[in-house]
């Protein structure tokens, strides 16, 4: 049954990756990201999975890759330093088109930076998997709810288009409280038969040789093989931003102005809103949930007839969001910017006033 | 109507809790809340403190720039965040500790003798307790009896914290009563 | 007639791409061999490694994958215990094992993973080109070190066999030689011992074999026995270190 608690955001998260069928967690202790390795730790060995507290983060990313190669549920956490560790797996996971789950609990700054929740990993998570430029799902919740909603099913895209799936939350997301349901139990999927999957060849199948890049087929060379391939995943790539974009809008009826705003920074726009409506003034938020694909479309559609200006919201500086959004928005339309950097959360008031300054 | 909740004091004397307990007994009672902690270098001594949010709708900022409800427990917390009351808001300070206070204009300041309370209940770990109690009774945000509940499902999960921790409930119920 | 020897079914039919003289060629043999004597050919999977046996699943019959340069212990770990059923060997040179990778390596050997670790060690990065590894000699000329490698630059050899040894969990730990028939009878002896461990009991198996790399060492291939007699083996001396 599912049931409705009040959790920590990351303990939420594994609770409902356990409930998605996830048995392999592999993870290092990094803060923001810790409450969700401890809380594996236990609960994982609860539900019959395997937990290992991996030497690094290195290892942490290389021990899911090998439990989906044994056709398991695997997913990892970490925080920014971890996820830069991760990079070359990443790559070599979006190459083998591996199933796994990450998910980045962001925390301030480069370098060590600071421990207190950011959005600054939104270039290097949704640009490219580490080098080679190929690419994964990425989603960003912006309520503990939704994150246990994208979770629950996240598997089910890993493993129908191949590919690893990102979650983006923060620091923030990651200890705050709410109420959340959490969905039940469902039985993952027999994927012994995948391509990807090593095993005992029973029934005398033919060996599988799995490989981080396609190497093999029937393009002559290596290098034609993996220009054919990579050109194959492309076109996934492309199919993603017509089936998979996920968005929201919120308080947009009859808007003349727009606020546009992921994860964190749009749930703090959200009060914003509601404030701003009260106060009279017409405003929305149009909140992408994937950030790749990104709802290029839904921001290029917006009417310079309708919206007078855009204030984009991130919790990063230097810009990185902002510049993904005036890429599609329409040129005609006055767009500003309001950020907190260093590991500040963005607060409702602050987005308020911007609104007002673009007025 | 939101509420939004500023609680801080030093490691040890719970408000990491008693921002929880606020948070389980709005969401027992059917109310939409939120908790965040501030977390970090608190965790190394010095003050500890955190964000509630409670609403009849869903909530978006978890924290704010300024609070209705300033809850500070030690004197850095008082120092720190006596600034922090939205006008017309409210700031409860723990008498027992904070000895000085000055008056801001248009904010309620409220003082809890709570060292004296915990002596009362009979120890000074249930002190969050009381004032969870004293705040529940103050604020009304949320329903007494259903706050009682979730504070003994969640502080006295064996029988020998039942009788303490009602007590050290009521004590802050009662002083609330007196004080408001 | 009477069969006394045939090409092992786990063999590919495909040629390696191994240089001539090589002993990689020499180590994928005996484990084929010995998955054959144990009734395993069908059972097991083999990790591929970055190096000159990248393209390992195509030699042999099993399933293989692979991981990036250093982490098979790790990726291995990963498998390992999602699947603890199916026998797995890391097929691993020295640069992977005992430089890039040593830390998984060391941290998979301490926590006792239930697999089996093939590590060659022919003292080079051989599919770079001949660059120094941590089991580079001193004094041995490379691509890195031109006038002969100077320990108190480079570091000493890293004995990577005698720091597994050291830990509690690994069940078996030994190091072997190809460059002899009798010292690739007592290897594979030990391969298969390894694996018996693997597939009986569970638990760790490290299993060192000395090499050559005529083309790195810029030797001819029938020298290559007596040197790693004469010189290689006093540093690595061959041998059972645990179990």
């Amino acid at each position: 049954m599912s049931e409705k608690v009040v959790k920590k955001g990351n303990e939420a998260l594994c609770e409902a990756a356990l409930r998605a069928g996830c048995r392999f967690f592999a993870g290092y202790p990094i803060t923001p990201q810790t409450t969700a390795t401890e809380y594996l730790s236990w609960r994982m060995k609860e539900v019959g999975g395997v937990f290992v507290q991996a030497e690094s983060e290195l290892a942490a990313i290389n021990m899911i890759a090998g439990s989906a190669h044994a056709g398991c549920r695997s997913m990892t956490a970490t925080s920014g330093p971890g996820l830069s560790l991760m990079t070359e797996t990443l790559s070599v996971m979006a190459g083998t088109r591996l199933p796994t789950v990450i998910v980045d609990i962001q925390r301030a700054g480069a370098g060590i930076g600071g421990i207190q929740g950011a959005q600054g990993d939104f270039y290097m998570v949704t640009k490219t998997l580490g080098h080679g430029g190929l690419q994964g799902l990425v989603y960003a919740p912006d309520t503990i709810q939704e994150s246990v909603d994208i979770i629950y099913e996240a598997w089910d895209i890993a493993e129908k288009y191949r590919t690893p799936v990102f979650i983006m939350t923060d620091g923030t997301m990651g200890q705050m409280m709410e109420a959340v349901e959490i969905p039940d139990f469902k039985d993952a999927p027999d994927l012994s038969d995948q391509p990807y999957v090593a095993g005992k060849r029973k029934d005398g199948r033919a060996k599988r040789l799995i490989t981080d890049s396609p190497w093999f087929g029937s393009k002559g060379n290596a290098n034609d093989n993996m220009e054919y391939f990579y050109a194959e995943y492309e076109k996934m790539y492309e199919s993603w931003e017509e089936n998979e974009v996920r968005y929201e809008e919120y308080m947009i009826d009859e808007a003349e102005y727009l606020i546009i705003a992921w994860g964190t920074s749009a749930r703090v726009a959200k009060t914003s809103v509601k404030h701003l409506r009260n106060q009279g003034i017409k405003v929305g938020l149009l909140r992408p949930i994937t950030l790749a694909p990104f709802p290029k479309k839904q921001i290029a559609a917006i009417d310079k007839n309708k919206i007078k200006a855009v204030l984009t919201v991130e919790m990063t500086i230097p810009s990185q969001f902002h510049h993904e959004v005036t890429r599609y928005l329409d040129k005609d339309i006055k767009v500003d910017t309001y950020r907190r950097g260093g590991g500040n959360m963005v607060l409702d008031e602050e987005i308020e006033e911007a609104v007002k300054k673009l007025m | 109507m939101e509420n939004s909740y500023l609680l801080a004091g030093f490691g040890g004397q719970g408000v990491q809790t008693l921002g929880q307990l606020l948070t389980y007994a709005a969401s027992d009672a059917n109310k939409f809340a939120t908790y965040l902690p501030a977390y970090g270098g608190e965790m190394r001594g010095g003050t500890s403190n955190c964000t509630v949010k409670i609403s009849d709708e869903q909530i978006g900022a978890p924290a704010a720039r300024n609070y209705n409800y300033v809850v500070v427990l030690n004197l850095p917390s008082y120092n720190a965040f006596k600034t922090r009351v939205k006008p017309g808001g409210t700031l409860f300070v723990n008498s027992s500790l904070i000895k000085e206070t000055e008056a801001q204009e248009g904010i309620k300041l409220v003082c809890v003798p709570l060292a004296e309370l915990a002596a009362e209940a009979g120890s000074a770990v249930v002190a969050n307790v009381i004032m969870f109690g004293f705040i529940c009774a103050y604020t009304d945000d949320i329903d007494l009896d259903k706050a009682k509940e979730t504070m003994l499902k969640k502080m006295a999960y064996k029988e020998q914290f039942v009788a303490i921790n009602t007590k050290a409930f009521e004590l802050g119920v009662k002083k609330a009563i007196e004080l408001k | 007639m009477e069969s006394v020897y045939q090409r092992s079914k786990a063999l590919s039919a495909a040629s390696t791409s191994f240089c001539p003289g090589c002993m990689h060629s020499t180590a994928v043999k005996l484990i084929c061999e010995v998955s054959e004597e144990l009734g395993i050919q069908d059972d097991l999977v083999i990790m591929a490694p970055i190096g000159c046996a990248v393209y390992l699943g195509v030699f042999v019959q099993f399933d293989s994958f692979g991981a990036p340069h250093g982490r098979p212990a790790a990726t291995g770990t990963g498998f390992k215990r999602s699947n603890p059923d199916v026998p797995l060997i890391l097929y691993q040179g020295d640069g992977d094992c005992a430089s890039i990778g040593i830390a998984e390596t060391l941290h998979a050997a301490n926590r006792g993973e239930g697999f089996t670790v093939i590590m060659i060690n022919n003292q080079v990065y051989g599919m770079t080109g001949g660059q120094a590894a941590p089991t580079t000699l001193p004094g041995q000329k490379t691509t890195t070190s031109q006038y002969g490698k100077i320990t108190e630059d480079m570091g000493d050899v890293i004995k990577l066999a005698e720091i597994i040894a050291s830990f509690n969990a690994p069940k078996y730990v030994t190091r072997q030689s190809l460059h002899t028939p009798k010292n690739i009878l007592a290897a594979k002896k030990a391969i298969k011992k390894a694996l018996e461990i693997q597939i009986n009991e569970g638990g760790y198996s490290y299993v060192e074999l000395m090499s050559s790399c005529p083309t790195n060492w810029k030797m001819d291939p029938k020298d290559t026995p007596k040197y790693m007699e004469e010189v290689v083996l006093k540093e690595f001396p061959v041998g059972d270190l645990k179990g």
